[in-house]
């Protein structure tokens, strides 16, 4: 791969896109179809002229993704990195190679098959990150040769630093026991117990139904069946993708550069430039947290714009020993942060609390005399419902309780929240953009106050909430900043 | 810290009138079409409590905003208090600045006021309700120390390599 030659996204780009195209429209139309399907039969010629018409939108989408394809060009000049796309809008993407902060490769199983890859670049400003929003589908090689380039040319020393860095050992492969245990730590105790409850309760439907219970006869029942499999697949896959997401994990460190790669339906290749984590969060399950292990995410901007990578990954489930010695040896920047420990909120919370818990039970008054006018019968029902949620809402309240704190660090502002499972947040302080507290005038007789934190990253990540802490504290903060 | 000038007071009042109006507006539409047609008693009566909050609303919070504002800015930080029921306190380092605008809209341009939005790479704050004069010297000092900490930034990066 050169500089200053144009050249196209890899032909198999129609065929991806036409794809995903299709299914969203048969996702759309696919409801209304079977269940309309009594009613096409007695439709007669016009069912032709309807696939006709279907044909015909294929065709034309077909077309239009080859026209996007031969008029979509790729080329390096001088300093930038340029995508054109001369269709009926005329668009040209200009992004300069020093805004690139990261090259990731990336592979879905269409793509494994085909030995391409897909190319997504972060730059270093969430302003640039909708210009990088254009597929770069090129043949395996070719991917890794237009990534080296990019690299080569945002950091002309990196392939010198990269050899004199080869020497170092900082690396981590996961094996089969790692991924065991990370998918079992992984598991979310309530989705399990829902995901048990889905299954019996479908089973006893289905077992009982009979074509005559369903609207649309077989077409419709098939139909039925086909939308709770795939209901329950998507339940199931959330509990079990934390076994296969991440086989073949590999991390390793490479000067002031974390490579790392995983998958085995969609394989990754991520390069990050340490200086662009933000933040690294330690996270812990209700499971995890019995089982005394943590696993790792780190923050940064643009790599978890994909929502499918909204949890940018970083180490598996370990025990706490073993997740120091590898922050040690990959992160060191972060080392030591899990010694630090993190003070509580305030007790007077529970007393700035009451006004909550007065408009909560005066809410559930107005529910249940709204049911009580409805449904007389039920009041011993309703009671207990209201009862068991109070219960359960009071538990997940003294827990998070006695799980959420902050604290001021020398070199970290540590924020801790959940309330059955945990998640530990460091946050270095140049990466705080700025900060927000807030009090009412409970809060302000306690001398307490929240707030936010607002950091360069994607959406999701950009806010983080700082739990009721001590006046004192954000002047401690402000210090720090 | 520093607190604002009486013209801000001013801009205050006119715009909860103004927000007031519509929202009376409102529910004054909602009682025409619905609630009294109907006889609707408790939406009547919902509506009339609702009328006086606005009212109160448009009387008082206007006064507290104003003497609860205050703003500081240093060579380090931009620090701005404000709220009325709740408190709401923002602390931007000025290194993080990325650029700055003012802004004055027709209530603003009355009174003489206008805004001045910083940007930083998480988000904006605000600065309100400043005296005109305040706010174009505030954009500009705060302009000068975002372009001398981009050199002196460069020279501290030259000097590490």
């Amino acid at each position: 791969m050169q500089k200053n030659v144009r050249f196209r996204n890899h032909i198999s780009v129609i065929f991806e896109n036409t794809i995903r195209s299709i299914g969203v429209i048969v996702f759309i139309f696919i409801g209304n179809f079977i269940t309309s399907m009594d009613e096409m039969e007695d439709m007669g010629e016009h069912t032709t002229y309807l696939v006709l018409v279907l044909v015909g939108f294929l065709a034309v989408l077909l077309i239009w993704q080859i026209f996007v394809w031969a008029k979509t060009y790729i080329s390096i000049q001088e300093n930038t990195l340029i995508v054109e796309r001369n269709t009926l809008n005329k668009k040209r993407n200009t992004i300069g190679l020093k805004n690139i902060s990261n090259v990731n490769l990336e592979q879905n199983l269409l793509e494994m098959i085909l030995g391409t890859c897909k190319v997504k670049l972060d730059t270093n400003s969430l302003s640039t990150a909708d210009q990088t929003d254009v597929n770069i589908i090129l043949k395996k090689k070719d991917a890794e040769a237009f990534r080296q380039l990019i690299l080569h040319e945002t950091n002309p020393e990196a392939e010198a630093e990269e050899q004199a860095a080869q020497g170092e050992q900082r690396k981590f492969v996961s094996g089969m026991d790692d991924i065991v245990i990370h998918g079992l730590f992984s598991i979310n105790f309530f989705s399990l117990i829902v995901l048990v409850g889905v299954v019996a309760g479908a089973i006893g439907t289905f077992s009982e139904l009979t074509l005559e219970d369903v609207e649309g006869g077989l077409f419709g029942m098939l139909f039925s069946i086909l939308v709770s499999i795939w209901v329950l697949g998507g339940m199931l896959w959330s509990v079990v993708k934390g076994f296969v997401k991440y086989i073949d994990f590999k991390i390793e460190r490479k000067k002031d550069k974390i490579s790392l790669s995983y998958g085995l339906f969609k394989k990754v290749a991520y390069s990050i430039p340490v200086d662009k984590i933000n933040a690294v969060r330690f996270t812990q399950t209700m499971l995890a947290r019995i089982g005394k292990r943590y696993m790792v995410e780190i923050i940064n901007v643009g790599i978890d714009d994909d929502e499918n990578e909204a949890q940018f990954f970083f180490l598996p489930y370990a025990k706490k020993s073993k997740i120091e010695e590898q922050i040690r040896m990959l992160l060191p920047e972060f080392d030591g942060c899990l010694e630090l420990g993190e003070e509580k909120q305030p007790k007077s919370i529970w007393l700035i609390w009451i006004p909550k818990v007065v408009l909560y039970f005066a809410v559930m008054g107005v529910v249940f005399g709204i049911m009580m006018e409805f449904i007389p019968e039920a009041k011993l029902v309703l009671l207990a419902a209201i009862g068991i949620i109070s219960v359960l809402a009071l538990i997940s309240k003294i827990a998070a309780f006695l799980t959420i704190g902050t604290a001021v660090h020398k070199q970290f502002l540590e924020i801790v929240d959940g309330s059955i499972g945990r998640r530990i947040l460091f946050v270095k302080y140049d990466k705080i953009q700025y900060v927000t507290a807030k009090q009412n005038v409970l809060a302000k007789n306690f001398r307490v106050q929240k707030g936010e934190i607002y950091l360069l990253a994607a959406i999701k990540n950009q806010v983080h909430s700082l739990p009721y802490f001590r006046e004192e504290e954000m002047e401690r903060l402000k210090d720090s900043l | 810290m520093e607190k604002l000038s009486k013209r801000a007071l001013g801009c205050m009042y006119t715009a909860a009138i103004i927000a007031g109006i519509f929202e009376a507006a409102a529910i004054a539409a909602v009682n025409v079409i619905w609630l009294i047609p109907h006889d609707v008693q408790i939406g009547k009566a919902v509506s009339v409590v609702l009328l006086i909050l606005i009212v109160l609303n448009t009387i008082i919070s206007p006064y507290f905003r104003f003497h609860r504002y205050r703003y500081s800015i240093n060579e380090e930080f931009i620090d701005i208090r404000e709220g009325y029921i709740f408190v709401e306190r923002n602390i931007v380092p000025l290194e993080r600045l990325h650029k700055m605008q003012t802004l004055r809209g027709p209530i603003d341009r009355i009174f003489k006021v206008a805004k001045v939005i910083v940007t930083t790479a998480g988000g904006d704050v605000t600065l309100r309700f400043l005296d005109e004069e305040k706010a174009d010297f505030i954009a500009e000092s705060l302009g000068r120390r975002i372009n001398q900490i981009v050199v002196e930034q460069r020279e501290e990066n030259a000097e590490e390599r």
